[in-house]
């Protein structure tokens, strides 16, 4: 699945440790997610797109293949 | 890397029962060297040292769910690997031994080799999810 999480978190100046601290969970489990090896579940989904303050479309596109 | 309040809990919890282990294991084999015991209570006597290996089970369990969702993955996917490696090699074992004069393997010894390549199996996995 693909997901924007890179490019917000850069717009937003995040590390992927800031980002797993807004989120509570590791840093280890944001870059899973980010780099697509980890689908999240949709509780995690969610919180990572409320953390953007974006809808959950707008991070994640279920159809997208992975780069 | 700091710890997190679950991980110390867990260490906490494992240190206690390894030592209750230990204390159990060496009591209950003094006590059987040294005293003329009935065997219902030698059977007793060693089966004590498997309580504070069931009580780990419950550190473990409680340790995981602490976990966020990647690392319960990458302890589950470990021990799925370790679990499925020992019974292969254990059941492997049993087949040659059929056929073979190789020697038994004290079944004490699955436990720990679960252990420890569930610990070997976590390296491969990890790496996996970096």
């Amino acid at each position: 699945m693909k997901n924007r999480i890179r490019v917000l978190r850069a717009e937003r100046r995040w590390s992927q440790a800031d980002l797993g601290e807004r989120v509570g969970v590791s840093r280890q489990a944001i870059n899973a997610v980010e780099t697509s090896k980890h689908d999240p579940s949709l509780s995690l989904a969610f919180k990572i797109a409320e953390a953007f303050e974006a809808r959950i479309e707008d991070v994640f596109d279920p159809h997208g293949e992975p780069d | 890397m700091a710890m997190t309040p679950a991980a110390k809990t867990y260490m906490r919890r494992m240190l206690v029962i390894f030592t209750l282990y230990t204390v159990l294991l060496f009591g209950a084999v003094w006590t059987d060297n040294t005293f003329e015991l009935a065997q219902p209570v030698r059977i007793i006597l060693s089966l004590l040292p498997v309580l504070p290996v069931i009580a780990c089970i419950g550190a473990i369990i409680a340790f995981v769910r602490a976990m966020d969702e990647v690392q319960a993955r990458i302890v589950l996917e470990s021990a799925l690997i370790g679990a499925i490696i020992v019974a292969i090699a254990s059941f492997t074992y049993g087949m040659m031994r059929g056929v073979t004069d190789w020697p038994a393997i004290y079944e004490v010894w699955y436990f720990p080799a679960f252990i420890g390549v569930t610990g070997v199996a976590k390296f491969f996995v990890k790496r996996r999810y970096q």
